[in-house]
C-alpha cells in the first residue's frame, strides 16, 4: 500500500512503500521525518550525506538465501572503533528485516519480542551468557552508538544523532546473532536476532548496486598533516592510514578523526598496501597492514594484512617468522578456562581444539585502510587454540571480544598466491597450527617396511620351529686325547648342503681351551676346517664374586654333499695368565636339522627401525611444535 | 625423484637382508665354506703322532688357530 506525502521541511514528495514504515529520510533535503500515534508528520534532525555502498542502495533488489528482496531505506551507525549500516528490507511475502553490515561481515535480523527481562547494560561483559527466549546468546560487543544518519524508509522511529548503548553477540554455537540496544533514557532493551550470513548468502543484483567500484572517489585530506590520503578505501573502510605522517584517520564521521599515529621506524613488510594474493581462488589486495608485537622472552613481532575482495569480502592473513595463515571472524562458542594450560582441550563450537598459548599483544604500526579502528598502542588480549592446520583465536580489544578462525597457508599455496618475483622469507622452526607433512622419501615406507617386518617375523618363527638339532655323534674327549689330535667316531648327514653344529662343554676353572676342528671324510680328507674357544674365570674383589665366560661353546659348520664323517679335534689350553693347562676333558657333541635363526634379527631391527621412521618423524615434530608453548608454561612455573 | 630413489633404495636394502637372512638361516650361506681342495690327513701329517694317527694340525706347525689354510678357500 503506498503512500505519499510532502516533507514537512522541504515539501517535497516522498513515496512509502510499507504499510510497517514509521520513519522515512526525504530523498531531497534528507531530513528524517517520523509518524506519530496520530500519523502526523514531524520532521526531525537532517542526515549525513552517507556515502554509497558497493554492496546495496534504495531501491535494490536482491536475493537472500534464495528469497527476493527490495531495499528500502539504512541507518549508518558510529561506534568506538568503526561504524556499521543497517539495511532494512522488504521480503517477497511483504515483511521487514534488516542486513546489518559490520566490518565486512553480515547479519540478517528482525525483532525479538523478550518473554523474560535481560541484565541490565551495566551487568553486561564480553562473554555474558544472555537468555534470549529459547536461546542463549553470547555477549561480544559492548559499546555506545550514534545513529549518523540514514536514508528510505526505516521501519522504526530513530532520532539521528541520537546515542545508546547496545550489546552484540551470537549463539553459544554460532548458529545465530542477535543485538540488544537499550533506550537511554528508560534503560529498556530492545532485541533483535538473526542469521549470521556469508558475503555470497546476500547481495544485491549486480546492476543495482549503487558503485561500480570497490574504491570510492571521495578524497581525503589528513587533518594532521594536511596532506592527501591516495591509498585503497572501500565503503566499508573505517579508517586510513596517511602515508605521510602516519597518523590514523577514522572516517566514520562527516568529519576525519585522528587516532593515534605510528611512531618510530616501519617494520618489514613482505607485501605492500596494493599486492594482488590469490587465495582460495579469490583474487584479494592487501587493503591494509598492522605489526602487533608481543613482550615475551624477547620482543617479537607479527604482521597481519588486511585483505579484500569484491566478492569474497575481508580476509586476514597473518605473517609470523616466515608462516602465513589466512582467518576470517567466527561466532561460536569458546569455552576456554580463564587459565588454560598448553594442550588442554578447548570447545570450540562442536569442535575441539587444542589451547596452544595465551598472552598480549600490542599494535605498533598500522597503515592502508582498515574496516575498524585500529589505534597504534592498543592492547589485545588472547588466546591461541590449534587443530592443526585449523586455529582459533579468541581476541579481547577493550570491550570487544572476537572470535577468529583461520588456517595455515603452506608455503607453496603461498608461492602460488603472490605475483612471481615477490619473495617470502624463509620460515623459522615449526609454527603453532603448521600441518605435518611427511617428507615425500618417507611417504608410504612405513606400511612396506611393516610388511618386511611381519615377513621375517615370520620366517624367524618358521626358522626356530624347523631348527630339530638331531645329534649324530657325542664324545667326551681327554685331555691328552685333543692335545694330540684326536678323530671321533663317524656319524652321517643324510643330505647335501646340511647345516650342522659342533657344540661342548669343559669344567673349566680360571683356564681356557682353544679348539681346531677339521672335518674328515670317508676318504681321510680334511673337507672343512673350523676353530672355537671357551674360557671361564672366577673371582671375588672388593665389589663382591664375579664370574665371567662359560665352559661350553658351539658353532655351526656346513656340510655340501650327504656322507659319513669324522671330526679331527685339537685343543690346547691354559689358566691364569699364561698358565699351565689344567688339562680339562671335554663333552661334544655333534647335530644336524640347524638354521641359524639370529639371521632373522637383522632383517627384523632394519624394517623395525625405517617403519618407526614416520612415527618418530611426526614425534619430533609435534615435539618442536610445543616447545615454545611448554617451554613458556616450564618457565612460568 | 630423489624421494623414489631413496625410497627405492630402503626397500632394497630391506630386500637384500631378508633374502641374506633366508640364505645364512637356512642355506648356511655365512659359515665357513669348504676347503677348494679336499687335504689328505696324512698329507697334512708333517710328522708321527701318536698311536699311529696323522697330526693335522700340530703337522703344519699350528698350535691352534691362526696360521692360514693349506686348503686355501
Amino acid at each position: 500500500m503506498e503512500r505519499e506525502f510532502h516533507c514537512p521541511s522541504c515539501g517535497a514528495a516522498n513515496l512509502v512503500t510499507n504499510p510497517g514504515i514509521l520513519m522515512k529520510v526525504c530523498d531531497y533535503c534528507k531530513t528524517a521525518i517520523y509518524w506519530d500515534k496520530a500519523s502526523a508528520l514531524r520532521a526531525g534532525r537532517k542526515s549525513l550525506d552517507l556515502p554509497p555502498s558497493s554492496r546495496f542502495r534504495v531501491g535494490a533488489t536482491g536475493k537472500v538465501r534464495g528469497t527476493a528482496f527490495t531495499v528500502l531505506g539504512r541507518l549508518a551507525y558510529a561506534h568506538e572503533s568503526g561504524a556499521w549500516n543497517e539495511w532494512f528490507i522488504e521480503m517477497s511475502n511483504g515483511e521487514i528485516k534488516w542486513l546489518s553490515e559490520d566490518e565486512g561481515e553480515l547479519f540478517l535480523e528482525e525483532p525479538l519480542i523478550l518473554s523474560a527481562p535481560v541484565p541490565p547494560f551495566q551487568e553486561l561483559q564480553p562473554g555474558t551468557k544472555v537468555f534470549l527466549n529459547d536461546k542463549i546468546g553470547v555477549v561480544e560487543e559492548l559499546g555506545t552508538a550514534r545513529c549518523l544518519g540514514g536514508e528510505g524508509q526505516i521501519p522504526f522511529v530513530v532520532e539521528i544523532g541520537e546515542t545508546y548503548a547496545y550489546a552484540d553477540g551470537s549463539g553459544v554455537e554460532g548458529d545465530f546473532s542477535f543485538g540488544l540496544e537499550y533506550d537511554t533514557r528508560t534503560g529498556q532493551p530492545t532485541a533483535f536476532i538473526g542469521d549470521i550470513l556469508s558475503v555470497k548468502d546476500s547481495g544485491a543484483r549486480p546492476e543495482d548496486k549503487g558503485a561500480p567500484s570497490a574504491k570510492t572517489a571521495q578524497a581525503i585530506r589528513c587533518p594532521s598533516c594536511g596532506k592527501p590520503y591516495e591509498g585503497p578505501r572501500l565503503e566499508t573502510t573505517e579508517m586510513v592510514v596517511c602515508a605521510a605522517c602516519g597518523a590514523g584517520l577514522e572516517l566514520d564521521e562527516a568529519e576525519i578523526r585522528v587516532v593515534g599515529k605510528n611512531t618510530g621506524k616501519r617494520p618489514r613488510f613482505t607485501f605492500r598496501i596494493g599486492t594482488p594474493i590469490t587465495l582460495e581462488n579469490v583474487r584479494y589486495e592487501v587493503m591494509g597492514r598492522l605489526f602487533y608485537e608481543e613482550s615475551d622472552d624477547g620482543p617479537y613481532g607479527s604482521a597481519e594484512y588486511v585483505l579484500y575482495s569484491p566478492d569474497a569480502g575481508y580476509l586476514w592473513l597473518s605473517e609470523e617468522e616466515g608462516h602465513f595463515t589466512v582467518s576470517r571472524p567466527t561466532h561460536v562458542s569458546f569455552s576456554a578456562p580463564p587459565i588454560p594450560v598448553p594442550k588442554m582441550k578447548v570447545k570450540v563450537g562442536p569442535e575441539s581444539f587444542q589451547f596452544y598459548e595465551g598472552g598480549e599483544v600490542t599494535l605498533r604500526w598500522v597503515d592502508g585502510a582498515l574496516p575498524w579502528t585500529a589505534t597504534v598502542g592498543e592492547k589485545t588480549r588472547y588466546k591461541h587454540c590449534i587443530r592443526p592446520p585449523h586455529y582459533v583465536d579468541q581476541e579481547i580489544t577493550g570491550t570487544e571480544v572476537e572470535l577468529f578462525r583461520g588456517r595455515y597457508v603452506t608455503r607453496r599455496e603461498m608461492e602460488t598466491a603472490i605475483p612471481k618475483g615477490l619473495q617470502l622469507p624463509p620460515p623459522q622452526g615449526i609454527y603453532s597450527c603448521q600441518p605435518y607433512e611427511r617428507p615425500g622419501w618417507m611417504a608410504g615406507l612405513s606400511p612396506i617396511a611393516g610388511m618386511f617386518l611381519v615377513v621375517n617375523v615370520m620366517l624367524l618363527v618358521y626358522s626356530l620351529a624347523a631348527d630339530t638339532g638331531t645329534v649324530l655323534l657325542k664324545e667326551k674327549i681327554t685331555a691328552q686325547q685333543y692335545a694330540q689330535e684326536h678323530l671321533t667316531s663317524p656319524f652321517t648327514v643324510q643330505k647335501d648342503g646340511t647345516i650342522l653344529r659342533v657344540s661342548g662343554k669343559s669344567p673349566l676353572n680360571n683356564s681356557w681351551l682353544a679348539l681346531d676342528f677339521a672335518v674328515v671324510n670317508r676318504d681321510q680328507e680334511v673337507v672343512s676346517e673350523f676353530y672355537d674357544e671357551a674360557s671361564y674365570y672366577h673371582g671375588v674383589d672388593s665389589e663382591g664374586s664375579w664370574t665371567e665366560g662359560s665352559g661350553s661353546f658351539g658353532t655351526y659348520f656346513w656340510i655340501k654333499k650327504a656322507g659319513t664323517y669324522q671330526l679331527l679335534v685339537h685343543a690346547t689350553g691354559g689358566s691364569g695368565s699364561g698358565g699351565p693347562p689344567r688339562n680339562e676333558p671335554v663333552d661334544i657333541a655333534v647335530s644336524a636339522g640347524h638354521t641359524i635363526t639370529w639371521y632373522f634379527w637383522i632383517p627384523i631391527l632394519l624394517s623395525g627401525i625405517v617403519a618407526s621412521l614416520g612415527p618418530v618423524h611426526k614425534y619430533l615434530f609435534e615435539a618442536r611444535r610445543w616447545l615454545p608453548a611448554v617451554g613458556d608454561e616450564d618457565d612460568d612455573d | 625423484m630423489s624421494g623414489i630413489l631413496t625410497k627405492a633404495l630402503i626397500v632394497g636394502v630391506l630386500g637384500l637382508f631378508t633374502v641374506a637372512a633366508i640364505g645364512g638361516s637356512f642355506r648356511g650361506w655365512f659359515l665357513p665354506a669348504e676347503l677348494k681342495q679336499p687335504v689328505s690327513l696324512k698329507e697334512g701329517s708333517q710328522r708321527p703322532g701318536s698311536h699311529g694317527r696323522a697330526l693335522y694340525f700340530l703337522g703344519a706347525g699350528r698350535s691352534h688357530y691362526g696360521g692360514g689354510y693349506r686348503g686355501g678357500k
